[in-house]
Parts: structure tokens; sequence; C-alpha cells
């Protein structure tokens, strides 16, 4: 038995081609690595008309740099990103969280851009590109517009919408990134945590702490960035972090477990 | 259904197949390459592990007509005539086969491990296998057999 | 024999490559999954949605009708036989029809059958089959189910489907005359056996013979044929089941499933076309087997001084739907205790329970895993309660060779204690041992028996071998043995090349085909090694003594002064060259002597059938023994668990090959690993919640800890060349030894498994 219903593949040169495609299309489908909606498609009683692949687009590949910062093509595979140069030098929370992405096979299919629009709770992207101030260039047959990943993750799922890059505006960023999984290695997270920060003479600036938890857009740890803004990482009260993060998580799905790991990590980061 | 060129263990082959269907069932149902296995279908075990223009990628997640013009390696591509390849004789001689089903996705991993890092740690030897499973073996005779063939 | 580069003589103790491990990384080997016959029909099951209920009606008209239908099968093409796994010794047990026609026990259960010319048409034809159902009440919680008053699933009083109460001694006195006496409550979760290959059967009935064959990934192809002769009510003979390569078993493909007897009766009923059932992942994890779990209860008492007086307790088993192979399931879990501790006075009483849940089965470990982790860890805190040490404590109370246990196993080679003592050294276990606080690493320890076969299937449990030697030399190996991937069949060669006196690379083997290879009980209770080993050595034996007798005759010299050595035959007393073996060969199949070689050879192993009323017997030919020692990590404020090191002693006679061997082990403690840490399957009313790799996992490259192994040779007097089995007992202690070291590194004692970071938290936070 065929394992996909029946649907009509096109493969567009340009972005406008496929914007095109999809606003023709009665129930179209964007599709980029494929590693999360095939399997969807698998068992799902839902079956797009048209199948649009991205792969042959030139614009949404390729890893930019300039004045403005750098630029990641959507299309650009997880081990692309592992293997650039330029985002190991100025990215290194990226990098580890990469790392950890699903496995080699998978690394290997999947993309950046993918990750980001596929609005599951427990990918890792998210949290991390938000962390490091991050922007998507998002583009209908109408317009072309760049928007914060906050943003765009909060707004309604197009399906006649091409994220075309990722921008990261600013090289000035500091970050690590932690996931937790309860049962082993290679598992969706329980929990990712990114920091990011401007290292200023040792203390900390522009602190942004965000996690992926249980809900699709990745939470923002309000109280306890401002707990270590201006502050020089080691030298903070793990109590005091603590009860930050328990303030944070009042109304959140972060539960002792989660907070527990949290208040580790935060606390011991240098 | 679309008209695609498939160069698959170095041999060409001109195929009409539907828009929809997966690298693993043009494979196994119409080129007969019953080498690549199947166990989970929805990417997690590796059993369906080919290589892709040299990467290791999963067959159950890719269409068919993504892969055109593409260079597809499956485990019947690696041995020359009767000569295994040293990936091959290394699992043979290192215990690694047991059950022998998620053996051709193990060997075509570590293929792809070693034409890219070909003196890889235990570690990043690991790392290059996360993506297949195998339930017999524990993993260390695997491991063993891609570090023993990464020293010839 | 030109072919032959590489000659292995006395391959015997040699890590010789699989004699099928070429074929399997060439991508060559050929599994029933990939089989595909001439005019094959793709078959569906259809299944219950409910857990429990009444069928009322099935109206097949519709799906029969439908255009590229060939053949629908419910219970009305059957003749209503029930099937069951402990025929032999638990007869009521057998309670379960290839398709029901009256009632639904659990979300699965088999009711019709469809075999059309493709999946999608057999697919779309079950939906096409109305099914009407009255809806039982269902019980899902073993403890409910034993209640008066509860659904009442089969006949059993209170869905009490087996129940083992045993007793010996005066375990009440015993508890009394104790200085320590402690209860302990553990509990046990469900777990899957994830073999890569999925199950797959393809039937293929001849309507001018009226015989059967069927391809089936099975580790018991004669038990396959029993049942499904049984069934269609066909004579055995008219029954053909093949194995292929197998891609893994452990337990979950031991009996007939509905679908090998579908497949079956849709190719009868199509008019002969074969048909081909396959599950998917889903499936297989929903609707095939599932591991027992089990709550273990346990109150034993111990004086002062360490000896363990009394153990007194109760195990529940959640059996579902059916029984399966609970009854030796249950009775494993029970009995194995005797194997590892010298007990007198003993009261368990077992009991395993029908739920509306699927079917609890075999399962590598046959209850042992379960056993292994609540005695081995009740033990740790019987001996932390009195003060002493672990080790100590097991080395106290452990069993002895030679010795025969209140029960009545007859305990002949045994090296546990010699396990025990070789663990404690390798792992530095008193530098080790109650040493931790401030890096919160721990050390502990588990101890395990296995049997090597077992007098649970039926009154015999023999296994046969035919050696044929071919007139260039080639020697034939035929044996009923199902390898289903650990290695059987290279070491079944290993052992007629060695008895036969030739190089292992000479060996062809045909296995496991009821047709052409002698009996076998199948690819289970660790037998192989020892018990069809034993048939292949009396096999090469018997070929041996024809070659012999050959060359006596023509070289007018004693037979009883000659024997085959690497390749050569040879004077006893001077090991001179008399003739090589291609000349006796040669000389055997010559015009004067003509004598075609065909060795043949048996073995059942020396037991006594047990007695499941008072638990008394001798299972097993022989038994293995088992020690493992864990080091663990605890990061506390996460609750994650490290294993740093894994020490594995084990008692396993003699390495027929120490790589095959080596592999068992390793391969048994990582599944042991999985099962402490994650692996657990669930469930809410009677659906699994969590049937893919995505949702339950099992462990990967990148989880494994360094295991150092070593083999404990006692050379068992029954084995052949000393070997026992082994294939899972290094599975038993694992999870005991764990939460056993965790307790050393922070204190905390986890009684339920799996041990995960949240119940870490929860145990530091009680502290």
């Amino acid at each position: 038995m065929p394992l996909l219903k029946e649907f009509r593949y096109h493969s567009p040169a340009t972005v406008g081609e496929a914007l095109k495609l999809a606003d023709k299309s009665k129930e179209p489908l964007l599709l980029a690595g494929g590693t999360l909606v095939l399997n969807y498609l698998k068992r799902s009683p839902r079956c797009p008309s048209d199948v649009i692949g991205l792969k042959k687009i030139k614009a949404l590949e390729g890893i930019k740099d300039s004045k403005e910062g750098v630029s990641v093509g959507a299309m650009t595979t997880i081990a692309e990103l592992l293997d650039s140069a330029l985002i190991k030098k100025s990215f290194p929370s990226l990098i580890q969280a990469c790392a950890r992405i699903a496995t080699t096979p998978i690394r290997n299919m999947a993309t950046i851009g993918g990750n980001c629009c596929s609005r599951f709770y427990w990918v890792d992207l998210p949290a991390v590109l938000e962390s490091l101030g991050a922007k998507v260039v998002v583009a209908t047959s109408r317009k072309k517009q760049i928007v914060s990943l906050r943003d765009f993750l909060s707004s309604k799922p197009s399906k006649k919408a091409v994220v075309t890059r990722i921008l990261f505006p600013r090289k000035d960023l500091w970050g690590c990134y932690f996931r937790y999984t309860k049962t082993m290695d290679v598992d969706i997270p329980s929990l990712g945590l990114a920091f990011a920060c401007r290292r200023n003479n040792s203390k900390c600036a522009d602190v942004r702490i965000i996690v992926n938890t249980t809900t699709s857009l990745p939470l923002e740890l309000k109280q306890t960035q401002k707990l270590f803004e201006a502050r020089e990482l080691g030298r903070i009260d793990p109590n005091q972090v603590r009860e930050c993060l328990d303030a944070d998580a009042k109304g959140t799905k972060l539960d002792e477990y989660r907070l527990s790991c949290l208040a580790a990590d935060l606390g011991n980061l240098k | 259904m679309k008209k695609i060129t498939l160069e698959v263990n170095g041999k060409p082959y001109a195929l009409e197949c539907p828009d929809s269907e997966l690298l693993i069932e043009t494979l196994r149902d119409r080129l007969g390459l019953l080498g690549t296995k199947y166990s989970c279908l929805e990417g997690e075990c590796g059993a369906c592990t080919v290589l892709l223009n040299g990467e290791n990628i999963l067959s159950c997640l890719a269409l068919s007509v993504e892969a055109d013009n593409a260079e597809i390696t499956t485990i019947e591509g690696l041995a020359k005539g009767s000569e295994p390849h040293p990936l091959q004789r290394s699992f043979v001689d290192k215990g690694a086969v047991q059950c022998g089903f998620c053996t051709p996705g193990m060997i075509l991993a570590g293929k792809a491990l070693l034409d890219k890092n070909p003196h890889p740690t235990d570690d990043e030897i690991a790392r290059g296998l996360d993506g297949n499973l195998c339930r017999c073996t524990g993993y260390i005779k695997i491991i063993d057999a891609v570090r023993h063939a990464s020293k010839k | 024999m030109n072919k032959i580069k590489t000659r292995t003589t006395s391959p015997v103790g040699k890590s010789v490559p699989r004699i099928d491990a070429r074929e399997k990384a060439a991508g060559e080997a050929r599994y029933a999954f990939d089989l595909k016959l001439p005019g094959m029909l793709a078959g569906k099951m259809l299944r219950s949605p409910h857990a429990h209920a009444k069928i009322i009606k099935i109206d097949t008209s519709k799906a029969e009708k439908f255009p590229g239908v060939k053949a629908v099968v419910t219970a009305e093409d059957t003749l209503k036989i029930k099937f069951g796994s402990n025929e032999y010794f638990f007869p009521h047990t057998v309670d379960q029809l290839a398709l029901e026609s009256e009632k639904v026990r659990y979300i699965g259960d088999e009711i019709a059958a469809v075999a059309a010319i493709d999946e999608a048409t057999a697919q779309k034809a079950l939906s096409l089959i109305d099914v009407r159902y009255e809806i039982l009440p269902a019980v899902f919680d073993p403890l409910v189910a034993m209640k008066p008053g509860a659904p009442q699933i089969h006949t059993a009083m209170n869905n009490i489907g087996v129940m083992l109460p045993l007793a010996y001694g005066n375990p009440d006195r015993a508890l009394a005359e104790s200085d320590y006496v402690r209860e302990d409550v553990f509990h046990l979760q469900s777990a899957a056996h994830c073999a890569l290959e999925p199950h797959v059967s393809l039937g293929q009935y001849e309507i001018s013979t009226d015989r059967i064959t069927l391809w089936t990934s099975t580790q018991a192809p004669f038990k396959v044929r029993e049942a499904l002769a049984k069934t269609l009510k066909m004579e055995v003979g008219d029954v053909r089941v093949i194995k292929l390569n197998v891609g893994g078993g452990f337990g979950g493909k031991l009996e007939m499933f509905p679908m090998d007897f579908a497949a079956c009766l849709l190719s009868k009923k199509s008019g002969g076309f074969p048909v081909k059932i396959m599950c998917t992942r889903p499936e297989e994890f929903s609707f095939t087997r599932r591991k027992h779990p089990m709550i273990y209860k346990l109150k034993s008492g111990v004086k002062k001084d360490g000896t363990l007086m009394a153990i007194t307790g109760e195990v529940i088993a959640d059996g579902g739907a059916y029984c399966s192979y609970g009854p030796t399931v249950l009775a494993a879990a029970i009995l194995r205790i005797f194997m590892v501790y010298k007990i007198q006075h003993f009261r368990v009483a077992g009991f395993r329970v029908y739920t509306n849940n699927p079917i609890s089965g075999a399962i590598r470990g046959f209850g042992g895993v379960q056993s292994g982790f609540a005695v081995e860890s009740h033990m740790d805190l019987l001996a932390r309660g009195i003060g002493m040490d672990p080790i100590e404590f097991r080395l106290k109370n452990a069993t002895d060779p030679n010795t025969v246990t209140v029960n009545k196993l007859i305990l002949s080679s045994n090296g546990l204690k010699d396990c025990i003592k070789k663990v404690e050294e390798i792992c530095g276990w008193k530098n080790k041992f109650n040493k931790r606080k401030a890096v919160s690493r721990g050390i502990g320890i588990g101890i395990a028996a296995d049997v090597m076969g077992s007098k649970m299937y039926k009154s015999h449990e023999s296994a046969g071998s035919v050696i044929k030697v071919e007139e260039d030399g080639s020697v034939y190996l035929f044996t009923g043995a199902a390898d289903t991937g650990q290695g059987s069949d290279t070491a079944l060669a290993q052992i007629a090349a060695q008895e036969l006196g030739v190089a292992y690379e000479r060996i062809r083997i045909r296995a496991a085909d009821t047709e052409i290879t002698p009996f076998d009980t199948g690819s289970f209770a660790s037998r192989v090694t020892f018990i069809s080993g034993n048939a292949t050595k009396n096999a090469a034996g018997d070929a041996k003594q024809q070659i012999l007798e050959v060359v006596a005759r023509e070289c007018k010299i004693n037979k009883d002064d000659l024997d085959i050595k690497d390749e050569q035959v040879v004077r006893k007393d001077s090991n001179s060259l008399v003739m090589t073996f291609d000349q006796a060969i040669q000389l055997c199949y010559s015009f004067n002597y003509g004598h075609l070689l065909i060795g043949r050879g048996s073995y059942n192993p020396k037991t006594t059938p047990v007695d499941f009323r008072t638990g008394e017997g001798n299972v097993s030919g022989s038994y293995g023994f088992e020690a493992q020692v864990v080091e663990v990590e605890v990061d506390k404020s996460t609750g994650q668990v490290k294993v740093l090191k894994m020490y594995d002693v084990h008692d396993i006679g003699f390495p027929i090959n120490p790589s095959s061997v080596e592999g068992q082990i390793e391969g048994s403690i990582v599944m042991g690993l999985g099962y402490t840490f994650h692996e657990d399957l669930r469930f809410q009313d009677g659906k699994v919640l969590n049937p893919s790799f995505s949702k339950y996992r099992i462990p990967r490259s990148t989880d494994i800890p360094a295991i150092e192994s070593v083999f404990v040779v006692t050379n068992d007097p029954q084995g052949p060349f000393g070997a026992k089995g082994m294939g899972e007992a290094s599975l038993l202690p694992t999870a005991a030894a764990i939460a056993n070291a965790i307790e050393d590194a922070i204190g905390v004692r986890i009684k339920d498994l799996p041990i995960t970071p949240e119940k870490i938290l929860k145990g530091l936070k009680a502290l």
C-alpha cells in the first residue's frame, strides 16, 4: 500500500513561482526537509492536493555574512549549520542546539526553516533563535516582510507564505543552550534552555533567557533575565535564581523537575 | 506521475513514478533492492538508511521525485563483486552482525561517517550511528567494527 | 573445498565469524518480510476496537463483493479450536481462538481477515465488514479484576487465570526467629520486544495435496506447526513451517499468532493464492505480546549474621486478555529464586490475572527481569538493614554447586559464588561501596541465574540434528533450531565441526524447516546451545564413527584407536596421520565401500517435570549464573542518572564462540538499561498510548556505558564441550544493580521502574 496518499508535486525554481503555485492550488503544502511533515502525512487522514518542494530555490540556500548580520537560507540543513565555520564562530549556542536535534540522518535532511515553521512545542531552534534575537524573512505573493521570530510564531500559520531566510542582526551575543530529556540522549526535549547576553567587561548585558517547554511559543523568563542583567556570571546567588524562576513559572507549565533543571544550569553559568 | 532519473549503485535508472512515492518504495518495490529494510516507517529506526549524494538519509522520509538526478547508494552497492567493502568485512569479523536487520543501515551510516571523518573517536562513531536502532548487539561490537574499519 | 581460503580447525572456543554474517552484511539475507511469491495477495486482520464486548453480528457480504477481494474469513470458516502455549502442564489456559465470534477481550482481538489483490483493497474491504458489538464493562487493573464482582473475562474465578501458591518449610516460624524482617512492594511496568523485523506471515495452501506452507518470522517453527495443525485440524505432516532469517525475536515470536492462522486459511479460501500479512510498527506494539506488568510484595527475614531465614510474599501479574505463556512466566518469576538463594522456608503465592489489556506473554528473561528487580532490591535492603555488605550477604546465601534445592532443582555446576567474588574484584568494590557522598557516585550489585531449556513445553524437550557429509567432503548440518539472530546456527556449526574433526568453514547449515529438519522446540529459555548443541554433537559424533569404521576396515586398525582431528584421521595414542579427512571421505564413497555418510543425533536433557501444585521438579538440565555490578553518578539537581560502568561476570560453562557470548551479554545489558530507565509501554483503557519508536524509546548507540565482561568457566558436565546457555541472564540483575547503586550514591531507594529523573528528585526531597 502506498505510504502516502496521492498528490501533485511541484519543484519551483523561485520563491515567486512557489507562491504562485500555492495561491493557485486547493490545498497546498510547502515542503522543506520533510522529516516532520511527511511523517505527519503518513498518519493523517488529510492530504494536500499539491506539495510544493522548496529544494530547488536558490534564494533559500546558503549562509551569508554582512554588516547587517548573518543571513541563513531557510533550506539550510541542520547538518550544514553544524559544518559552518561562520555559525560555529558566531553562534555557539545555535551549534549546541543543532548538535542535539534528533539523529544524524534527520540532521542531514531537516532544515532550519522547517524547524521554525513546524510549531511543535518540543522543537529546539525557536528558543535559541529567539535568544539570539533572530528575525525571519517572510514572503507572500503580495509582500516581503522581516518580522521577529516571536511575532512570526505568534501569528496564524499560513499555507501561502514562505519563510525565505533567518536573519541574525547581532553578532555580539554570547550564548549557550541546555537541553534535557527524561529518557535518553536522543528524544524530544522535556526542556530546552537558551541563554544569551552581551558580555560587557565580564558583566552581562541584554540578557535573554528563553525556554521551550510545553507550549509552541517559547517562554521568556523575564524576572530571571532581570536578575542576570549587569551581573557577573558565577557570582549570582543560586537561591535568588530559584526565586526568580519560581516567579517566572507562575501560570506556566514549568514544574518542579523543570525548575530544578533550570536552577541548576543557570546557577552554574560561568 | 513524474519521469525521474536515479543513479543507484552506479547504474542509471529512468523511472516513471507517482509524485507521492517514497524512496523506500521505489528502491524495494520497483528496483528490488531488498537490502534496504524498514521497521518503523517514521524515521526513527534507520533500517531504511541509504546514501543520497554521499549523505546518510532515511528513505522512508524522502520523496523519490526529490531524488531526481541524485546518486544513491544502497547496501547492495558497496561490495566490488564478491569482495566486500572494508566496513562489511569488519562487521563480519568483529561480531557486529546478529539478526542482521539493522546491518545494512548501520553499515551505510558508518560509511557516511568515515567518508566525512576518516578517523573518528568512539564518541563520534556513536554519534554517527545514532539514527540506527539495533535491539540485538548493545552497539558495542558495531562501534568496534566501525573503529576497526577506520584504521584500514 | 577449493573455494575456502581460511580453515578454522578446532573451532570451539574461537570467535569465528558468524555463518550468516556475510550475506547479512551484503544485504543479500532474505527475511520472511522480504518474500514475494507469484500471485501473492495482501492480507489484513480485522481487530476489535473495544476492550471488552459481545459480538452480536458479523456481516462480511459487502467486503466479499468488493472488487479485488479474494477471500474473507471469520470464525465461521474455522473449527473454533482454541490454542494456547502451555497446553501440556496447564490445559485450562488454552483459551484463545484464532478468530473470535462470540466475544472480544482486548483492543486488537482478531475477528476476521481479508485477502485482496493489494493492501489498499484489503484495507478498504476491512472497513466494509459490519460488526455489531454489545459493549461490556471492562477491567484494566489486575487488583480490581481479582475482586468479586469484577467484569468476568473468561470463566476463571475472580479472573485469576493461573494461581501458583508455593510453600516449603515453616516460613512463619522462620520469620519469627529472624533478627530483622522487612516488607517491600515493587512495581514493574510493561515493555515491548521491539524486534526490528515486524511479525509477518506468508501462507500458501496447495489444493491438490491439501497441504499448507507457512513462512513466518518465528522463534519456534515446530510450535507454530503444532498449533496450526491443531487449529486447522490437519495432520502435522501436511503443515510445513519455514523460518528464514529472522530479524530478532526476544520472546515475542514464540507462538502461533492469529495472523499465521489467517494467512493459511485465506490462502485456502482464495483457492491457493499465497497470502502475506504484515504487522505495522504500531500493530507490533499494540497487538502482539508484551511484558507482564507485575507487583511483588515481599516479606523476608534474616539473622544478624546475614543468614536468610525465609522469603514470603505475593506476585500479581497483569496477564491481559489471554494466557499465552503466562503460566510459565509466572512460574519462572517465582521459582528462579531457588537457583540463586539457599532457602528452606518459603511461601510465595503467584496470581496471573486476566484483564482487558493486550496479551502479556514471553519476553527475554521470562519473568526473571521482574523477579530480578524485586528480589535483588529486596535482598540489598535486607543486607543494609543488618548493616552487612551486600556482597558479603550474597556470598553467605548464594547457592552452591552439586546441591539440590528445597524444590528439587539439581544444581550441578554452579559458578555463582565465583561470579560474585570475581565481580567484586574487578570492580574494586571495597574501595567504592559506601564511599561516595561528595560526588553522588554509587555502586550496586545484582545476581541472577537462568535455565537452559525448560521442561514446560510438553512431555519431552528433545532436539535433533542430522549431519550429511558429501562426496567432496562438504558437510551439511540439518537442525530444527531457530536462529533469530543470537548466533545459534554459528554455535551449532562450530560444535559440528569440532566433533567431526573438520574446519568450521566446511559446514553449511539448513535450519528450521519443519519438513526437512529434525524436531526442535525452538529458541527460548536459553536452551539452543545446550540442547540443540548436544543433539548436533551427537549427530557429528555418529558421522565420525561411520567414517572411522571405514578407515579402520581399510587400514586394519581398531576403530577405537582412531580419531579425526584438525581435518586428519589420526591414531589416538600417537596422533600420527593415517589419512586426511578428504582421503577418508573419498574412501567412504569409493567402489569398495559406497558408504553414504549420514549422522544422526538427538538430545533430551535430564530433567524431571515440574509438579505445579508443589513447585517441585528439575526444570532444566543445567543452570547458568551471573553477577553484575554497576557504577552510577547521579546529578542531584536534574535527577539524571549516568551509568559509568557495568561489570558482568557470567558462568557460561564454556564459551563456544566468545564473541557471540559477549554479544549476548552486551545486548542483554543494554536491553536491561532501557527497561530500567525508560522503556514503559503505557496503557489507557486497554489502549497502548505509545505504540511507536518515537514514543517508546529503546537505547541508541549514544546511550551505551562501558561494559567489562568476564566469563567464569565451569565446564558443565552435561553441556556440549562444557557450554551452558546464556542468552538472557545478563538482563536480569541490571535494574536492581542500578537501583542499589543509586541508593549507595544518594540514599534514595526506587522501588518502581522505570527510574526517572522525577522519581529521583522526589526521592531526594523526601530524604
